[in-house]
């Protein structure tokens, strides 16, 4: 079916044809901006601890490390078997502290508790502290991501 | 003259809409690779020159391909703004411009 | 499309602006292609601009983290490299614009009555791009830039009464250090910029409120030249120089990226070959010329005072020339293109 009249003057069909282009060329450059501004979340493969420090897991006590920038925390758990978490509370990302006597993690922003497996228990954290593998390996203690 | 318009406005709308197809994909992969390739140059800051890093054939290539295709857009960008501008001496030469104080009205399509 | 228009009409009044674009007239001679060299200054100051925020989201102005904050940068943000290279190579296509841009307003003698005060924010519009090269160098905190602000920072001590006081303003100290660091970083992001925008609103207010200068040989003759309007015609154009502009230096930019240099050691002998950016490299070059002490003066200031009379006589130029079309502005223009040429020879000596 021909039209009588075109639906719009080349003149508009210009502008839109100019006007995209350009377009084009400026999206075409805000990806790698993102990619510039946002940058991406390295987070280490692996933390190695000296066999050293299991003499520090007496007495309930933990034994902190470096998640990358997060800190982390080495303890035993009632089994006796090693375990590793990511002490960022995850209500609003304060540090939590380990609490051997009261064998509780308690984030001091707002009164979080959670229990000796990490399991938030009282306040207002919605979900358990992050678990990372801890084992022993060629007489390191070596903490991953938990698969 | 017709034919050569269509093949530009053509040629110019296949450049805008591959743009998801060919430019972001080699940026992307450059950036997804950085992290991993970029461990070594790191640390050699202590002692030399610091270079950006070489890129691997892969993004090499991709960088090019961006470059064709942002200057095959710009050839095209240029070909409708000469259009634009041919357009708009004819119509300054036409006098439309003196003869209002209004500013720009455009003839609207019937 | 148009209810937007109107809104913002009604309540901005935008209606008058782009009325007054359409009036606007741009006079087409043999040298109209020189009215495209100040906009194209402010593309690349644009570019400058967003390149710059997106460097300071990683630098860090302190003495132990600057050139580590540039050496990642270039090495593990991605595309760091491109957004450095583009910020380095858009500098220099700006400060030769620049330098092109006050060339053809001199030649085209656009500085006379009345147009001085547009000369004059356009000398200070140069001082402050310059000053932003200067300042930028120093940022990396690489061996070549600690020695070029070493040198560069010691000039003004050179200057009677207020040069030693002005070289520790300066340098934040006796010396360059991290305080210098810190002191050109706020200059380079706030200071400067805050500056440079003031004196281009002023400076743009002025060329409109003027309008377009006409070629002497133009009003000798008398005639009316042929015209165009600004908006849309000399607007479209230019978008279209911009656009080839703004290709030219991303491909440069991803062709020949800078490296970067090892951190600077303030206890260090200066490493050989130091020079300063090219658009420094005439007045580096004529420092040398000038032997340590003419009739009994202290060269060093000799030269530095001379260079500061030229860049007065520079400021002052159209109260010099004022006179319309003779043989003062002759000669005028014949000192301004042996200063030219004196200009690339000495920049072309410094680099034998």
């Amino acid at each position: 079916m021909k039209l009588k009249y075109s639906l719009f003057s080349r003149r508009a069909f210009l502008n839109w044809l100019l006007g995209g282009g350009l377009a084009a060329l400026g999206a075409a450059f805000i990806a790698p901006i993102a990619k510039f501004v946002i940058p991406p979340y390295k987070e280490p493969d692996e933390v190695k601890l000296p066999a050293s420090d299991l003499v520090d897991l007496t007495d309930n006590r933990g034994v902190s490390f470096a998640w990358g920038n997060k800190p982390g925390l080495l303890k035993r758990g009632q089994d006796g078997a090693l375990q590793a978490f990511v002490t960022v509370c995850t209500h609003l990302d304060c540090n939590v502290t380990w609490l051997p006597d009261d064998n509780k993690f308690y984030c001091a922003c707002h009164q979080g508790w959670y229990n000796a497996d990490g399991v938030n228990i009282a306040g207002p954290p919605p979900r358990p502290l992050r678990r990372l593998s801890a084992a022993r390996e060629n007489g390191d203690i070596l903490i991953r991501k938990e698969a | 003259m017709k034919a050569t318009r269509i093949i530009c406005v053509g040629a110019g709308l296949l450049l805008m809409l591959s743009l998801r197809a060919v430019p972001s994909p080699a940026f992307e992969s450059r950036a997804g690779a950085a992290p991993v390739i970029q461990e070594a140059p790191a640390a050699a800051p202590e002692g030399g020159e610091v270079h950006p890093p070489a890129l691997p054939p892969r993004q090499r290539v991709g960088v090019i391909v961006f470059l064709a295709w942002m200057w095959a857009l710009v050839g095209v960008l240029l070909y409708f703004l000469r259009l634009k501008v041919r357009e708009a001496d004819r119509v300054f030469r036409t006098g439309f411009y003196d003869a209002h104080d209004a500013e720009g009205e455009e003839p609207r399509s019937p | 499309m148009g209810t937007i228009r109107g809104w913002l009409d009604d309540r901005l009044g935008i209606g008058e602006v782009s009325g007054f674009l359409t009036k606007k007239a741009v006079p087409l001679h043999s040298h109209t292609i020189w009215y495209y060299t100040g906009s194209s200054i402010l593309l690349f100051l644009g570019i400058q601009v967003v390149t710059g925020v997106m460097l300071a989201l990683y630098y860090k102005p302190t003495i132990e983290g600057a050139n580590a904050s540039v050496a990642r940068i270039i090495t593990e943000v991605p595309l760091g490299w491109l957004i450095r290279s583009v910020h380095s190579w858009s500098a220099s296509a700006m400060i030769a614009l620049v330098l092109v841009h006050m060339l053809s307003i001199a030649f085209i003698k656009a500085y006379r009555k009345p147009r001085e005060a547009t000369w004059l924010t356009g000398v200070l519009l140069l001082a402050a791009s310059m000053a932003f090269g200067f300042t930028g160098y120093l940022l990396p905190w690489d061996s070549l830039s600690l020695a070029a602000t070493k040198v560069g920072t010691d000039f003004p001590k050179a200057v009677p009464l207020v040069g030693p006081l002005a070289a520790k303003v300066l340098r934040g100290g006796e010396d360059v250090t991290g305080d210098t660091i810190s002191r050109f970083f706020i200059t380079h992001v706030c200071i400067l910029p805050l500056l440079i925008f003031a004196i281009l609103g002023l400076h743009l207010f002025l060329v409109q409120r003027h309008g377009m200068s006409l070629p002497l040989e133009r009003d000798a003759r008398e005639e009316k030249p042929g015209w165009l309007p600004f908006w849309p015609n000399f607007i479209m154009r230019e978008t279209g120089v911009w656009l080839v502009l703004f290709g030219a230096v991303i491909t440069l930019a991803i062709f020949a990226a800078p490296s970067l240099g090892p951190a600077a050691d303030i206890m260090a002998p200066a490493p050989a070959g130091i020079k300063p950016e090219w658009y420094f490299l005439f007045m580096f070059q004529t420092l040398k010329l000038f032997p340590s002490r003419i009739a009994g003066l202290n060269g060093e200031q000799v030269a530095v005072m001379s260079m500061l009379a030229g860049l007065a006589l520079v400021f002052v130029l159209p109260f010099i020339d004022n006179r319309p079309t003779e043989r003062k502005g002759r000669v005028v223009s014949w000192l301004v293109l042996a200063a030219f040429v004196y200009a690339i020879a000495m920049t072309v000596w410094s680099l034998l």
